[in-house]
């Protein structure tokens, strides 16, 4: 590591030496285009952000050109019916850049090769953005990343929720917060992840295995949460937003200042949310509550060659968990499965008793960047404290003691350097480094579900991307060193001291090919690894939500895994499809077996599983397709589907999501062009979800539930007065107010899932 | 730039050294809320030698399997029934009794006799709502026989649920703290 930085110190010292003044004869040119049609767009106004000059406008073929005597330029592109667009350009070339027309935003986008830097150019992605996240913010990260194909819902009640990438979740994907790699406890089923949905301006899946750039646990594929990019234009702006819906009565809260002065762009903001308890169709879950408040600064000093940042953010949630699922023993379980509806009746109320989940997040990021003619600097540093305390139901006025209280504390350190970048060869090389200690705060009066542990890891990467005319291949390797440091005590209260290694390579190999300028196939294999989690490697005893024991093994080894991604992209003016099939192999799996025998407690007797190993395969495909046949309809089909078996046992792997479908019918209302107010629209959509016909019914406590259909409506339009705007939204879930149960969610044995709910959401821009 | 170098190796140095100096061994945990011991004491009415059934699970959930131990009783017999709860750890042993005493209105035991013509049971205790706890009870045996009696203990349960008894105690809700099943010869 010590090598590492004096080799990048060098670098920065001999780049600024270097730094002379080139004579000036550059040209910046460009052409415009529809992201989804790829039509030229004319008439767009081109500004240069520097110097906020004179602005021209794009010709017929939607090209422009500029003279300046950077190397490059930073560019705003805006057009009447387009989202602002802004780019970096080098001079010298011409450079296609795509504008997003405000009118489609039904779901998904899939990004375009010219938004996609180096490291994710051959991968399957997915993105959500505007529109269609304000209408889903309201419902948590895991159900915003819900609405996009190939990513499903693994719940624990009404209140938490966690994503599933092509069928992994928890350890076997990656968050991005911002940036940062997020360090909850994640292992956990029941531990949702700690980012408030408010906060970002646009979500993105990778759905691939895309370890190289991130390291560990990047197996089933990486979620990125970016925060609107901060202001370099003087003034301030603001958006709002208020958010209301009936099942819960729920309220949302949530503002954003931004603005610029002197060379410093800012950002606040902040996100109240209050719920009380979800109604199914026909009962009240006692216990589901929700109480969260999130906030966040940022403040950065940006030039075209150098800038640093500055953000902290802190998510903290106080959640209840239905009551009716908390269970002492395995005939309470039974008892449960078999009551129609649940023993533990409710009426409505916002008040969260026991038990339930105080969990805090914060975050403080620094990062900087620094532009040379030969590459870019890129360093950031992350500081990560997660505090989470469950409250159980306890005896002798102990309900105020904290069942569990662990404290994560991470630090992050990455360093990337980027050359060539819109060349024909563009490499990155980086330095990602890692602290962390888990500790548990003593007086619980519970021996710990994980152990106090500190771990120490470092990686390095290198990538190249090769770009063609009609092609881009990608390529990239990284090494990493963990080391592991546990203290426990084990059964007889005597302290272990446990030190465990971890290393490993990971590489990656893919291609983009252009077939023609409305077809795109892309192909990516990646390998990836995950150490096991705590809970894997030292779980010893009851697990209450599973009414099962569970004994971890510390002779665990890292999970490996390839994984290939393909996808296919059509876009025309009417049509745009994507379909996205994949494999992947996963060796050293880590799952709960089930043994052949019971243990007897004071409890009664329950089901022993042990944490083993096992090779596993999953293969599964996913498909969006959007056809506009006239500015006034839309029509979006989705489907997801994944399979999965151990191999070595050939059985079926559990908590692997149904197949599920998905049809919405979009009715666009034109207004008078002089009207303020515009975009209306209304949609309609039937998701249809199938049974989970691929499980081990011996492994599970209940045959899973039954397929469904859900109606959704949506509507909305917007108010435009000068550059203030105003989105309302109406939507409803479950229209037909249908009980039914879903495979995916934990609390299936116990409960319905909620009922009709009406939503109601404005967002104002000021 | 001398400064920015400094700068870093001082960040590297701080964050190697915090890392190392916070390495604290964690303290042990005190179960105290956990019950491994259940004692059932059958003294005749009329006076007698008393007869004690026996849960004992000292290493807590998992682990070795825990001992129950039982020995017979007299057909046609009143006994006086009380439960003794504990945890047990080495050589020590604390009283846990008194705890669901003190909630005793969250709390019941239940009773289950198969089959129920081995003996009968009623409470012979009360909460301070005058509704049933279950640490004090009468178990008459019947005709020699042999069957089980199995004892569970409900934590925050509605007490007030109506027609409430050793047979619907689920509906009631709450949850199970304590659920042992022993053998039962009457002879």
């Amino acid at each position: 590591m010590r090598l590492l930085f004096s080799l990048l110190l060098t670098r920065i010292l001999v780049l600024h030496v270097q730094a002379q003044h080139a004579p000036c004869n550059g040209r910046i040119a460009g052409r415009v285009v529809n992201a989804y049609t790829r039509q030229p767009v004319a008439g767009a106004l081109v500004q240069r952000m520097k110097d906020g000059g004179k602005a021209l406008t794009t010709d017929a073929d939607g090209k422009f050109a500029l003279n300046g005597c950077e190397r490059f330029a930073q560019i705003i592109i805006s057009k009447e019916g387009f989202k602002d667009a802004i780019y970096t350009l080098p001079t010298g070339e011409e450079k296609m850049l795509p504008l997003i027309p405000e009118t489609l935003e039904l779901t998904t986008l899939t990004v375009k090769d010219e938004k996609i830097g180096i490291g994710k150019a051959t991968a399957t992605l997915a993105t959500i953005s505007d529109e269609a996240l304000v209408r889903t913010q309201g419902k948590g990260l895991a159900e915003s990343l819900g609405s996009m194909s190939g990513v499903q819902v693994l719940r624990n009640g009404a209140t938490i929720a966690k994503p599933v990438i092509q069928g992994l979740h928890s350890n076997r994907i990656l968050i991005l917060n911002n940036g940062i790699r997020q360090e909850g406890q994640q292992w956990g089923l029941d531990h949702a992840p700690e980012i408030d949905p408010f906060m970002a301006s646009q979500l993105t899946v990778v759905k691939g295995a895309a370890a190289v750039q991130y390291g560990a646990e990047a197996m089933g594929g990486v979620v990125l949460v970016n925060p609107p990019k901060l202001p370099v234009q003087a003034g301030i702006g603001s958006e709002w937003h208020l958010q209301g819906a009936s099942n819960g009565r729920q309220g949302i809260a949530s503002g954003q200042v931004s603005g610029y002065h002197g060379g410093i762009g800012w950002r606040a903001q902040l996100t109240r949310k209050r719920s009380g308890n979800i109604h199914t169709p026909d009962y009240f879950l006692a216990n589901t509550g929700v109480s969260e408040t999130n906030f966040s600064l940022a403040a950065g000093y940006q030039k075209e060659r150098y800038g640093a940042e500055v953000f902290f953010s802190r998510f903290n949630t106080d959640l209840g968990i239905f009551r009716g699922a908390h269970i002492g023993n395995l005939t309470d379980l039974q008892f449960a499965m078999s009551s129609p509806r649940p023993v533990v009746s409710a009426d409505f109320g916002y008040r969260i008793d026991n038990p339930r989940q105080a969990v805090t997040h914060n975050l403080l990021k620094i990062n900087g960047y620094l532009k040379r003619s030969q590459g870019e600097w890129q360093w950031q540093y992350g500081f990560q404290h997660n505090r989470r305390q469950e409250f159980d139901i306890r005896r002798g006025g102990r309900d105020n003691i904290p069942a569990l209280d662990l404290n994560l504390f991470t630090h992050t350190l990455d360093a990337v350097y980027e050359a060539g970048k819109g060349t024909a060869l563009h490499r990155k090389f980086g330095f990602n480094g890692l602290l962390q200690s888990n500790l548990n705060t003593p007086g619980t009066g519970i021996r710990p579900l994980v152990p106090n542990y500190w771990v120490t890891a470092a990686g390095a990467f290198a990538i190249w991307k090769y770009s063609a005319t009609r092609w881009d291949a990608e390529a990239g390797i990284r090494y990493d060193l963990r080391h592991m440091e546990v203290r426990r005590f084990n059964r007889n209260n005597v302290l272990q001291r446990t030190e465990r290694l971890f290393n490993n390579v990971s590489a990656t190999v893919g291609a983009a090919y252009y077939i023609n300028e409305k077809l795109t196939l892309r192909s990516q294999l990646a390998s990836a690894w995950r150490p096991p989690a705590p809970n894997e490697l030292y779980s010893e005893g009851l697990h209450h939500g599973a009414a099962a024991l569970e004994f971890g093994s510390d002779s665990l080894q890292s999970e490996q895994s390839w994984k290939w991604t393909n996808s296919l992209n059509l876009k025309t003016d009417k049509i745009s499809l994507e379909i996205a099939g994949f494999a992947q192999y996963i060796g050293n799996y880590i799952y709960l077996a089930p043994q052949a025998e019971t243990q007897l407690t004071i409890r009664g007797a329950f089901p022993v599983f042990h944490f083993e190993q096992t090779n596993a395969q999953l293969a599964g495909a996913d498909f969006t397709w959007r056809w506009q046949p006239s500015a006034a309809w839309e029509t979006l089909l989705k489907g997801t589907m994944v399979r999965a078996r151990d191999l070595t046992n050939s059985a079926f792997l559990p908590w692997i999501p149904p197949d599920q479908a998905s049809a919405t019918l979009r009715r666009n209302f034109t207004l008078p062009s002089k009207s303020r107010w515009k975009g209306a629209y209304a949609a309609l959509s039937c998701l249809l979800t199938a049974q989970q016909r691929r499980t081990e019914t011996e492994r599970d406590f209940a045959p899973p539930p039954k397929g469904y259909t859900l109606l959704n409506f949506d509507g909305g339009t917007r108010y435009e007065h000068g550059r203030q705007t105003l989105h309302i939204g109406f939507s409803v879930h479950n229209l037909a107010n249908l009980a039914y149960r879903d495979y995916m969610n934990r609390f299936r044995y116990f409960a319905d899932e909620q009922g009709r709910n009406l939503q109601l959401y404005l967002k104002c821009n000021l | 730039m001398f400064n920015l170098r400094t700068g870093l190796y001082a960040l590297l140095f701080t964050v190697v050294v915090l890392s190392g100096c916070n390495r604290k061994d964690p303290e042990p945990e005190n179960e105290k809320e956990s019950i491994n011991r259940m004692e059932v004491v059958f003294t005749p009415v009329t006076g007698g030698a008393s007869v004690t059934f026996l849960f004992s699970d000292p290493d807590g959930d998992g682990g070795n399997p825990p001992t129950i131990t039982v020995q017979p009783l007299r057909a046609r017999t009143a006994y006086n029934v009380t439960l003794t709860l504990a945890k047990e750890e080495g050589s020590k042993r604390e009283d846990k009794t008194a705890e669901i005493r003190t909630e005793a209105d969250e709390h019941q035991f239940f009773f289950i006799i198969n089959p129920a013509t081995l003996m009968t049971h009623r409470y012979d205790d009360a909460d301070r709502n005058n509704r049933p706890l279950g640490l004090r009870n009468v178990m008459e045996t019947q005709a020699a026989g042999r069957g089980s009696l199995r004892i569970v203990l409900r934590h925050d349960l509605n007490k007030a649920f109506a027609g409430l008894n050793n047979t619907n105690f689920m509906q009631a809700g709450g949850e199970t703290d304590i659920d042992v099943t022993f053998p039962v010869t009457v002879q």
